[in-house]
């Protein structure tokens, strides 16, 4: 049972609904947002394709594996604090720098970013993983 | 405020627990959130309420929230949203195996 | 590289699981391979964090360089020391039996990196110096154990699964609740530091602390299994796989134990007499209990899940006493039981793969087919009673002689009329198991599971015959952490 309006809508928002996420990614490191909030914001985008069409095309829009997910974020997480150890300082201890970028000038890049993408990309696997095992029978484990 | 927040906090207790002691799985997943939602307010009041104002320290506010709280609930939160997924997701299952959806469904036949 | 071994303990488990879920996970073979040499590595890892710490330093790491007692930090000490070495020969008797134990289907559905995300759980709770994060660590560890006890989603395991996963919710709850008063009452979570500030409350930040103090001696008599809340154990403990029951038989309650020990001492120094009867109470009923409990039982894995219950009160009563001498035999008791219970549990595991039975009434004669496990069974169901010259009985005196010293004649009564109950329910398996007329089938065993048990019952008897040193070291422990200035020093004033 398709609905039309949902699909149409669902597909447009998908574009803003992403580009939010990686917005509320992106300033996270000064301004309420992070990895978390962007990672939900992302799920529930994919979520919202799975409501209005069903799960092959949520496959198609993330075609990985989510169990691989989940370790690619807790991996790219422990691999910023692994190089804190690398560095001589405690685990976890964090470092930022200024950048300039051709076209956009100054940035501020912190390894904290680095860290929220860790938890970003778990977060999406995580949601999509419960979603694909309440809902989808073949996913179940 | 700190009253309003109290009443808050004792009636989600109380609807939380009497779901909790409910016979069916999906009242038990939903009390357990309520439960969830409650100790969060809790924590939230413990830390002091400001109003209007932002957990950051910032020159150009009047004051600050404390942000420790904020960061306990956000922890508190992540880990309420993965255990009722999980909890969800073995309802469903023990649903789906065992043909009942209460808690307490007949023990198994050996001893 | 020393600075950082305390941190090691949390990031190997976790690294593994990773390499175990993102690179081997087509072959089971290698997943084996990887989990085994992975974890001799955090015992070699571990022996040196002893090592280090067997003189009396306490280690303190800081996360992020965060200070005290603004960041998170570990706090590593003898105890955690010895839990943490403890937790990790478990899991490597756990490891070799599951190799043989465990279904293909099962070792598929990511039941090893499960394993090393429950280490990972369990040695945080065990380093971690703040009361938020040991709730984060408990945590980690539940979903962990969720997981590992539905693995396989028999209809047996879902529906002991549910009010397990209930249960321990409402048991986490109630302690982000008790967080929530300490932090109101006192504005700090960090041990060190809420040491010095619960003790100087006053007003209604008394009554807060009281309340929390409460809150807290039910949140970890939950995790305990202790009387009265222990209900959820004997359910949820023997319906997944032996290899997996007998590491949560051996190693999951213990965390439960294991904070008290740290908390109460550390954090509340003021409301110790309070705590001090209460545990005492409780644990004395709970032997009684859970020894009945096991009598009437026939399933064998079930029988000892009650006897957990019943062992839990002895810990429990000798950490009651809160003296030098009962501390130390608390930490006494939980080493030589840790190695024990496990054993009993892999040795029901064996029972069960080559009968195909998990009823002692249906099992018969296994002393004649089966001498080595006979043997095994002999060592370590008599070392759990409590009889000469066994880990247990030198585990059972220190208890009795720390409960005299304190005149308390009720409750050492109370033990040692436990362990003849106890003997009582050992007698009977092995009475209708080993002897009588042999009944059930007889499969063949894989050599691995013996193995592993023969390693635990190994190490309760070296643990026996070295008591003297031991115990030595369990005192030198308890004298620690009574003294709650020393963390307090090496947290809030060292290392500045």
């Amino acid at each position: 049972m398709m609905s039309l309006i949902l699909a149409t809508t669902a597909r447009g928002l998908m574009p803003l609904l992403l580009l939010f996420s990686l917005h509320l990614l992106w300033r996270g490191h000064h301004e309420p947002g992070g990895g978390f909030i962007a990672g939900l914001m992302t799920a529930a985008a994919l979520v919202l394709q799975y409501i209005a069409f069903n799960a092959a095309h949520v496959r198609k829009c993330l075609p990985v594996d989510y169990r691989v997910l989940i370790g690619t974020g807790l991996a790219c997480s422990l691999s910023t604090g692994l190089m804190a150890l690398i560095y001589g300082s405690a685990f976890l201890e964090h470092r930022f720098g200024h950048f300039h970028v051709l076209g956009i000038g100054e940035v501020e890049l912190a390894t904290a970013l680095a860290f929220d993408i860790g938890v970003y990309l778990t977060v999406i696997g995580v949601t999509l993983l419960i979603i694909a095992t309440l809902g989808d029978e073949s996913e179940a484990a | 405020m700190e009253l309003l927040m109290a009443i808050a906090i004792g009636t989600l207790f109380g609807a939380g627990l009497y779901l909790c002691l409910r016979r069916r799985t999906l009242q038990v997943v939903l009390g357990f959130a309520l439960l969830g939602h409650a100790v969060n307010l809790l924590i939230l009041n413990m830390g002091g309420i400001r109003h209007g104002q932002p957990p950051l320290v910032n020159p150009a506010a009047a004051g600050y929230a404390d942000p420790l709280v904020q960061a306990l609930i956000l922890t508190a939160i992540v880990i309420g949203f993965g255990v009722t997924a999980f909890l969800l997701v073995l309802a469903y299952r023990a649903y789906q195996e065992t043909g009942s959806d209460e808690v307490n469904s007949p023990r198994d036949k050996h001893p | 590289m020393s600075a950082h071994l305390p941190i090691l303990p949390i990031l190997w488990p976790l690294a593994t699981a990773l390499v175990l879920l993102l690179v081997l996970r087509r072959s089971v073979a290698a997943q084996r391979a990887f989990s085994l040499v992975s974890l001799l590595g955090l015992v070699a890892i571990e022996v040196a964090l002893l090592l280090w710490l067997s003189g009396g330093e306490i280690a303190v790491y800081r996360l992020g360089n965060w200070e005290a007692p603004f960041g998170i930090l570990l706090m590593a000490d003898r105890l955690s020391a010895i839990m943490l070495l403890l937790a990790s020969i478990t899991a490597v008797a756990t490891l070799l039996f599951a190799f043989g134990d465990l279904d293909e289907r099962r070792e598929r559905m990511h039941f090893y990196p499960l394993f090393q995300f429950l280490l990972l759980g369990l040695n945080g709770a065990f380093l971690t110096g703040d009361i938020f994060n040991l709730f984060v660590w408990y945590e980690v560890t539940l979903i962990a154990t969720y997981a590992l006890l539905t693995l396989g989603s028999e209809a047996r395991q879902l529906r002991a699964g549910l009010p397990f996963l209930a249960l321990n919710l409402t048991g986490s709850t109630l302690f982000l609740a008790a967080a929530g008063l300490i932090y109101g009452a006192t504005g700090t979570l960090n041990m060190a530091h809420l040491s010095v500030l619960t003790a100087a409350a006053d007003g209604a930040s008394a009554v807060v602390v009281q309340v929390a103090t409460v809150l807290l001696l039910v949140v970890f008599c939950f995790k305990a299994a202790l009387f009265p809340l222990y209900f959820w154990l004997p359910d949820g403990y023997p319906a997944p796989p032996a290899a997996i029951s007998a590491f949560f038989g051996g190693v999951a309650t213990k965390v439960g134990v294991y904070s008290m020990m740290r908390v109460f001492p550390l954090v509340f120094p003021e409301q110790r007499a309070l705590v001090g009867e209460g545990l005492m109470a409780l644990g004395a009923v709970s032997m009684l209990v859970g020894v009945w409990g096991a009598v009437c039982q026939t399933e064998i894995r079930r029988l000892l899940s009650f006897h957990i219950v019943s062992q839990i009160g002895y810990l429990a009563f000798a950490l009651g006493l809160l003296t030098e001498a009962g501390v130390a035999a608390a930490i006494f008791y939980m080493i030589h039981y840790t190695l024990v219970k496990c054993g009993l549990f892999l040795v029901a595991g064996v029972m069960e793969r080559m009968t195909g039975q998990n009823s002692v009434k249906k099992i018969g004669g296994l002393m004649e087919s089966a001498p080595a496990l006979a043997a095994l069974f002999f060592v370590a169901g008599l070392s759990l009673a409590g009889l000469p010259p066994w880990s247990g009985f030198f585990a059972k005196i220190v208890v009795v002689v720390a409960g005299f010293q304190q005149e308390r004649y009720l409750y050492t009564g109370i033990a040692v009329l436990t362990g003849l109950f106890t003997l009582f329910s050992m007698m009977k398996i092995w009475h209708l198991s080993f002897w009588g007329e042999p009944a059930g089938e007889r499969r063949p065993v894989p050599r691995v599971m013996y193995g592993a048990v023969a390693l635990l019952v190994a190490c309760s008897v070296i643990f026996a015959a070295v008591f003297q040193p031991v115990h030595a070291f369990a005192r030198q422990t308890a004298a620690q952490l009574l003294a709650p200035d020393n963390y307090v020093r090496a947290v809030l004033w060292e290392g500045r």
